[in-house]
């Protein structure tokens, strides 16, 4: 188990380094000038001159790089023209928000899609099938900002149930103490008005972020459920006694589990771009606001502090991906 | 009996798809004759009118017409997701078949090259380097097109992988074909059934990335109509003012553009997929 | 002496097709019964219908189906019976063995289930049936992967499995199939001797005529979804009464001029062909009109009995 953790990261290794390279070339290759963009367009051509050498622009490209990922590896992604802050450090105090809204998408999408995705397959071809099926098809048609807003129409405009979509909390509400995760810290804190109040604003960026999740989860669950069905083992589970609830809860699902993940962490790919844009539909204060406010100033160092950061995390949530699958499935630690 | 019975099912979803995406088409090239309101006339005197006969899908904030701006976005929405789709089978086609045909040293670099660009979320990727670039048609298209590269190269590959060990092909081989010819002749025509289902999917995905970055304002450049960024400029209103027509309107029409693209992409899966097996 | 499983009459359809025709047969409290046959023959089938597996466009009815005394007729009352009163020792044992629980655990979830016991007694009570089933470091097999056994470890798994629930009888499916030559006597043997020492009953389905003499007590051998002829291991060895459970024996083992097995000439017939009176008279060399117009009679000689107009016997009496 150890040696395979210590070959996944060894693997990974290649891939950072060629993706701080894509970054890299993001943010200085392209045409443009990258000193007139930092500088701004309001600055004289003395300024920019001065940027240019500040930032080692005039610097052949190797050499560029080998700064850049010097101040990387110290976390410096340069400073954030828009609000004046090292752009990590921009990056570290919202990341809380988003990081909780995702693992509530994803939290909902797969409690959604899991038992549904066995259920499909178990009652295969009948009405929860197709239901299932056309629920996937609809669920990839529908743009995930888009179905922010209608939840947004129907339960605060129309029915006045949720919250106004600004925020994790009521104006005024002052967050709790701690980590950042406002559900978690008002837990630990015994807030009990914070927790509820947060629990409000979360719901229904929960439910736009996850929806479409909700569809692939549930079409590999189905599919992965179905192959195992058919499989010897779980005949033989049948032949000595394992009925009902136990055989499809308990080994079904777990033998279909490994697909799930798997897709699981694609989707959180998904997600993370999602969030730039269901944050911005509820002004919800995490990072991913933090890229629209900063596309809309056009403040280039945020966002590509913001793109980096989406990949390497996202490597790491293949590299989880990878270490739980080889949890739940003991064979592919062989491979 | 089974078999017709769900033959028949998949041929009416392709029907009913391309039905669908054939009137989104129609709706593009006539939109001229289908909205009878100019998408660009800022009229303050209308500014804001809900739904009615005169406005079928009501005003927004410069008092255009939503229903003319819906139908006018659609040529830009179809004609950059297509043309992006385009582009990435143009470049991504050729790179599956010559690596997935020559295997080795270029196979396993290509791969790694893939590995890298796919560990950007492809939504994120594409707005960093449309942030660098600047907006625009032209520059959408390149980057849609060029975040849609890795999945057909990876398609091309792995179906090429497998046709490469086909008994045909060995024959092929034996006359003394050349690599060229073997792949263009021999490899490329079997990889049509795959790419084309993955074309009406991707096509789909390329709307959708579309109207996503339109709505975070890395689109087409107002005052031009495109659906995402028409959502966005709902958003305020909608939540301020309860007008929810500017919003939904352009919502439903990604959203019946994405859902025939879907039925033809997975209807053409499902016919392709059986005598893709039956030949391996 | 009254049978532990008693079947009559039972009939099995998947979408319109005929898979079993009427299978008759009984087994015996502490024999072992081998059931024979060419493949598509129903085998597997009726071990399923036992059992309550069948697949679920199948239809199943039976005239008489009791075990132990009690109605099994009723799906629920089979259903109730896997694990607790019938074992079943599958076909492919690596496959059946679920890869992703350590064998340890899935043999005290079973037990678990089966038994109700404890964590900590199902833990003891695991490792004597590794012991049972000869398995020398059950401490080692407990801990591992399926994938980390062999083929014929994991069969010795599946069987302490089947044992988990004190069955009154096992079904073993062809058990050996797919593994060693020299592991599947093994195994045999194995299965043998654990039937034996646990006061039970076996049905062992096979392809091999050999295993059935070494196992077996009594034969039943099938025929397009009937047993046509059933009697003791040695009458149908040495005086089987049907022309084909005669002809399976006197082939079984011996190889033609190219060094393959040999095979009774003519085509099994498939589920849904136009069947004849009997079923096997389009192969069969004592074939008389009657075969192909009337249905065969059953005929009793000894322990044996037979479905046949034209037994190979000349004292057969019909009932
Ligand atoms: N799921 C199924 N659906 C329809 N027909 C089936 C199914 N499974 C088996 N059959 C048919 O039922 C008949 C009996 O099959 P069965 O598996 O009982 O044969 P068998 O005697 O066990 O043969 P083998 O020695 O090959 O295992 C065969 O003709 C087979 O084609
Ligand atoms: S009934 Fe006739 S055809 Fe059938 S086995 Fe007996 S002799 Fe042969
Ligand atoms: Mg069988």
């Amino acid at each position: 188990m150890g040696s395979y953790i210590a070959r996944r990261l060894i693997a990974l290794v290649p891939i950072l380094i060629g993706v701080t390279m894509v970054a890299f070339l993001v943010s200085r290759g392209l045409p443009g000038d990258p000193a007139r963009l930092y500088a701004g367009m309001q600055a004289s051509e003395g300024e920019v001159q001065a940027i240019r050498v500040s930032l080692g622009l005039d610097k052949p490209l190797y050499h560029q790089y080998w700064i850049y990922m010097q101040g990387l590896i110290q976390g410096d992604l340069g400073f954030s023209l828009r609000t004046g802050f090292p752009v990590a450090e921009d990056i570290r105090n919202r990341l809380p928000a988003t990081v909780e809204m995702v693992i509530f998408a994803l939290a909902f999408a797969l409690s959604v899609a899991l038992p549904l995705g066995v259920w499909a397959a178990v009652r295969r071809g009948k009405l929860v099938d197709r239901f299932s099926r056309f629920i996937s098809t609809l669920g990839v048609a529908i743009p995930d900002f888009w179905a922010a807003l209608i939840l947004v129409m129907i339960f605060f405009v129309f029915l006045g149930w949720a919250p106004a979509p600004v925020g994790r909390l009521d104006l005024g509400a002052s967050p709790p103490d701690g980590t950042g995760f406002y559900l978690l810290d008002s837990v630990v804190r015994g807030e009990w008005g914070t927790f509820t109040n947060a629990l409000g604003h979360i719901i229904l960026p929960m439910i736009s972020l996850g929806f479409p999740a909700i569809a692939p989860i549930t079409r590999l669950t189905r599919n992965a459920t179905l192959s195992v069905l058919q499989s010897d083992y779980i005949a033989f589970g049948r032949a000595s006694g394992l009925r009902g609830a136990p055989l499809y809860l308990k080994y079904v699902l777990r033998n279909s589990l490994p697909g799930a993940i798997t897709m699981t962490g694609l989707i959180s790919g998904y997600m993370i771009g999602g969030a730039v844009l269901i944050e911005r539909v509820f002004s919800w204060p995490g990072v991913g606001l933090y890229a629209y406010n900063s596309l809309e100033r056009t403040d280039h160092a945020a966002i590509q502090g913001v793109v980096l950061l989406s990949a390497v995390t996202y490597l790491l949530v293949f590299l989880v991906v990878d270490l739980l699958q080889s949890i739940v499935d003991p064979r592919v630690r062989l491979k | 009996m089974t078999t017709t019975a769900t033959k028949r099912k998949w041929d009416r979803r392709l029907v009913v798809g391309l039905i669908m995406f054939g009137a989104m088409i129609c709706v593009a090239v006539f939109a001229p004759w289908i909205a009878r309101n100019d998408p660009l006339a800022i009229d303050f005197a209308t500014q804001f009118l809900a739904p009615s006969a005169d406005h079928w899908f009501g005003t927004g904030r410069l008092g255009f017409d939503i229903f003319a701006r819906v139908v006018y976005a659609a040529r830009y929405d179809l004609v950059i997701s297509m043309s992006a789709v385009l582009m990435s089978i143009v470049i991504g086609h050729p790179i599956g078949l010559v690596v997935g045909y020559l295997g080795g040293r270029v196979d396993s670099l290509t791969m790694r090259a893939l590995d890298v660009i796919q560990s950007f979320p492809a939504f994120i990727l594409a707005v960093g380097v449309l942030a660098a670039l600047g907006e625009g048609v032209f520059n959408l298209i390149l980057v849609i097109g060029f975040v849609g590269i890795p999945t057909f190269v990876r398609l091309v590959r792995a179906e090429v992988r497998s046709l490469r060990e086909h008994s045909y092909v060995e024959a092929g081989r034996a006359v003394g074909n050349s690599r060229t010819r073997i792949m263009v002749r021999y490899i490329a025509p079997g990889t049509v059934g795959t790419v084309v289902t993955q074309a009406a999917i991707s096509c789909g995905w390329a709307i959708l990335l579309t109207a996503a970055l339109g709505f975070i304002g890395l689109g087409v450049p107002l005052p031009d109509p495109e659906w995402g960024a028409m959502i966005a400029e709902g958003v305020e209103e909608m939540v301020v003012g309860g007008r929810w027509w500017i919003s939904v309107f352009p919502g439903i029409a990604i959203a019946i553009t994405i859902f025939s693209l879907s039925l033809i992409g997975e209807s053409i899966a499902d016919l392709v997929e059986p005598t893709r097996r039956k030949s391996r | 002496m009254s049978a532990i499983l008693e079947l009559r009459g039972l009939e099995v359809e998947i979408e319109g097709l005929p898979i079993l025709r009427g299978v008759d047969l009984e087994v015996r409290p502490g024999e072992i019964l081998g059931v024979v046959g060419e493949t598509g023959a129903g085998k597997s089938m009726t071990a399923r219908a036992i059992l309550d597996l069948l697949p679920a466009a199948a239809t199943v009815s039976f005239e008489e189906c009791t075990f132990g005394g009690t109605d099994f007729i009723p799906p629920r009352a089979r259903q109730l019976a896997r694990g607790h009163q019938i074992g079943f020792v599958p076909q492919r044992p690596r496959g059946s063995l679920n890869p992703v629980f350590r064998v340890g655990k899935q043999i005290v979830d079973t037990l678990r289930r089966l038994r109700g016991m404890a964590r900590t007694q199902a833990r003891e009570e695991a490792l004597n049936l590794l012991r049972s089933v000869r398995i020398t470091d059950p401490e080692r097999v407990y801990r591992s992967y399926p994938h980390e056994l062999s083929g014929g470890m994991c069969q010795r798994v599946c069987i302490a499995i089947a044992l988990a629930g004190e069955p009154e009888l096992i079904i073993a499916d062809e058990p050996t199939t797919g593994l060693d030559v020299t592991i599947q006597a093994e195994i045999l043997k194995l299965l043998g001797e654990v039937i034996a020492e646990h006061n039970a009953a076996g049905m062992l389905i096979t392809h091999d005529l050999g295993v059935v003499a070494d196992v077996c007590d009594r034969v039943a051998v099938m025929y397009a979804g009937r047993v046509i002829n059933l009697g003791t291991t040695v009458e149908i060895y040495r005086e089987a009464l049907h022309p084909y459970a005669n002809q399976l024996v006197s082939i079984a083992g011996s190889l033609d001029s190219g060094g393959t097995p040999q095979e009774i000439p003519g085509r099994v017939p498939n589920p849904g062909d136009e069947l004849v009176a009997c079923a096997f008279a389009p192969r069969c060399f004592r074939a008389e009109d009657d075969c192909y117009g009337e249905e065969p009679p059953l005929v009793h000689i000894g322990g044996q009995m037979a479905f046949c107009h034209h037994p190979l016997t000349s004292e057969a009496v019909s009932v």
